[in-house]
């Protein structure tokens, strides 16, 4: 989230200057504030400021701020380039880096190039990187890359261990959909529809999951259950949807890796009512 | 040893000049009224800025709109011991500075401000002398009609822009004042230019020519004909304060990459050839009126070199984003924004099938 703050402060600054004399004045002395000695600001001076000092006095994580200054700027051969050094700077980053290439740029073997560095740094441990387990990242990339088994090998790991220690209740319900994913471009419905029941078990309010299961349940076969099922996540997408509008928050994706789109909804119902 | 030595010496005295600069400031230098420059985002980023500071001998300090639009905002102001107070902020040496009479605030976003010089000049025999005609510098050229639009040519990238201009009063001073786009005269303003002196076809002017602030000399290039139109074929965003890259567009929130996916999964027709693998990424701008343009294409290999990919891959993609997906940012689909953003669409090939499209 560091990486992205004065680029999303900048545009907010820049959206704010399109209006009237008041206004105008309001919005430089919010700059003047902006530039004090206030201490609200004082951690955006820092970073801002870590661009300029030579690369070998800069921690792992400005060399990484610096690459996703290069990256937003469309430099990317730059941006690789910073985030290797943060890699090398210090062997934590490793974690960070890979999710920067896995969710940003897409770059799978990169990422599990970094995960897989990372995880080796402590042994016996499924190492955690933000919220999640170093092996449900994994089994996110097998997933994208095609490579069925190993994804499913790699999530069987990320659930089982918290399964084993605290409980199926205490599975984040993404896992479980993942999973099915992989169950499901293996042609195993049947297990992807446990794993899905366990999904909407653990959240019943998931559009991403009836979705999902409807798709489980048109590879068994249970055509009626299926449009059931798309119905459900038809109603749950625009339930959410209105809820978070309704309290001025973003309404975004259930899964940041794999997300539900309102038209692919839509478009797979329409498919079952010719 | 002895190099240590001299730079340990070099850097003591270099810290003590430091401390000089800071504490030679005075009170004296401050005092004054200084004009909005711009506010500097990034070293090649500048936001100009319409408003000015008055720091009064009295300790009152005013935040106005040059050429008055609005009423300004009274406080105090001091400068003690190095620190700089205005009304409740407070600023130490190292956040602002004067050089040159450039006064700088800040260090995050720094606001520049000049100091103002009254010269008094008649606003009326200025506009009549301004008006209807096309006067430019090495790096301006500025078609001020009648009508109160401008057409601002940066002679130096070719862009051609529309505004709104008007004069505006600050004491006996005159500024040129140009803001908007060319669907409003509201939104946010260039460069400001307070005219210095008017002459036999040409006038001078002081303001922020792109490079630094100066006295730069507006030639008389030719009179507009009554029935000229002040427009442009180049596209323009809403803002005069907005960045290629800084904003870029939210799919997330829009949920517009299904369709974005769905159009080049359908639309491309793979050319399957070994080594035709990498990144093409298509970048381009849309302003608060559903209008595209500054469409950049950047193509690189697996490493993010760039390379060229084979013309029949990237000019088919090309031609998908220009006749398919650029369509979707169009008024109608766009109801409801206001704002100018920029789209980045990036396409993964491997030997010349797309495996990805993504943000």
């Amino acid at each position: 989230m560091k990486r992205l703050l004065l680029i999303c402060w900048l545009s907010n600054a820049i959206l704010c200057q399109g209006q009237d004399g008041p206004i105008f004045l309001e919005e430089t002395s919010r700059k003047l504030a902006q530039n004090s000695l206030s201490e609200r600001w004082f951690w955006n001076i820092v970073w801002k400021e870590s661009l300029t000092k030579p690369d070998s006095v800069r921690t792992a994580e400005q060399l990484q701020y610096q690459g996703s200054v290069f990256a937003a700027t469309n430099q990317l051969n730059r941006a690789v380039e910073y985030y290797e050094k943060a890699a090398q700077r210090s062997p934590r980053a490793h974690g960070m880096i890979g999710y920067i290439y896995l969710r940003d740029m897409h770059d799978y073997p990169r990422a599990l190039q970094h995960f897989n560095a990372y995880d080796a740094l402590t042994v016996n441990f499924d190492d955690i990187e933000g919220n999640n387990p170093v092996s449900y990242y994994r089994g996110v990339i097998f997933l994208k890359t095609g490579e069925y088994a190993q994804a499913i090998e790699q999530l069987n790991r990320a659930i089982g261990d918290i399964e084993g220690k605290h409980g199926a209740e205490w599975v984040n319900y993404r896992y479980y959909i993942t999973r099915a994913r992989g169950l499901l471009a293996t042609n195993q419905p049947e297990k992807a529809l446990a794993d899905l029941d366990k999904a909407i078990k653990n959240y019943n309010k998931s559009a991403l999951a009836y979705y999902q299961r409807g798709r489980a349940l048109q590879q068994l076969g249970r055509s009626a259950e299926a449009k059931t099922a798309f119905i459900d996540a038809q109603f749950f997408f625009r339930a959410n949807r209105a809820e978070v509008l309704r309290v001025n928050q973003p309404f975004l994706p259930e899964d940041q890796f794999f997300p539900l789109y309102e038209a692919e909804i839509d478009e797979t119902l329409a498919k079952l009512n010719p | 040893m002895v190099l240590t030595k001299y730079s340990l010496l070099g850097l003591i005295c270099w810290a003590c000049w430091l401390d000089t600069m800071a504490q030679s400031l005075t009170r004296e230098q401050l005092t004054g009224k200084w004009i909005g420059v711009h506010s500097e985002f990034d070293n090649n980023f500048f936001c100009p800025l319409p408003t000015y500071l008055n720091l009064q001998a009295d300790s009152t300090y005013y935040l106005g709109m040059v050429g008055g639009t609005a009423s300004p905002i009274a406080s105090t102001w001091n400068f003690k011991n190095g620190l700089l107070r205005l009304d409740t902020l407070s600023y130490t040496s190292a956040l602002f500075s004067v050089t040159d009479n450039i006064l700088r605030i800040g260090r995050l976003v720094p606001l520049v401000f000049r100091r103002f010089q009254e010269v008094p000049i008649d606003s009326l025999s200025a506009f009549r002398m301004l008006s209807g005609h096309v006067w430019e510098t090495d790096s301006l050229r500025l078609s001020l009609f009648a009508n109160g639009k401008v057409l601002w040519e940066n002679r130096h990238t070719g862009q051609r822009t529309v505004h709104c201009w008007q004069l505006g009063k600050q004491g006996k001073s005159t500024f040129l004042v140009t803001r908007g786009n060319a669907h409003t005269c509201d939104g946010n303003y260039k460069p400001l230019w307070q005219l210095v002196s008017l002459a036999n076809r040409q006038f001078r002017a002081v303001g922020w020519n792109g490079r630094a602030v100066a006295t730069e000399t507006f030639r008389f290039l030719r009179s507009l004909e009554p029935n000229e139109v002040c427009q442009t074929t180049d596209f323009q965003p809403c803002s005069n304060c907005f960045a290629n890259l800084w904003d870029p567009h939210d799919f997330n929130r829009s949920g517009k990459l299904y369709q974005v996916r769905q159009i080049v999964e359908q639309a491309y027709q793979p050319i399957h050839k070994k080594g035709e693998s990498g990144l093409i990424r298509f970048h381009f701008a849309v302003n608060c009126q559903g209008e595209t343009g500054w469409l950049m294409q950047t193509e690189l290999d697996d490493d993010y070199c760039p390379k060229s990919f084979d013309p029949g891959i990237s000019g088919q993609l090309s031609s998908i984003c220009r006749q398919r997906i650029q369509p979707l940012w169009s008024t109608e689909i766009r109801r409801g924004d206001v704002r100018d953003e920029t789209v980045a669409i990036s396409i993964r090939l491997k030997n010349g099938a797309i495996t990805d499209i993504y943000p």
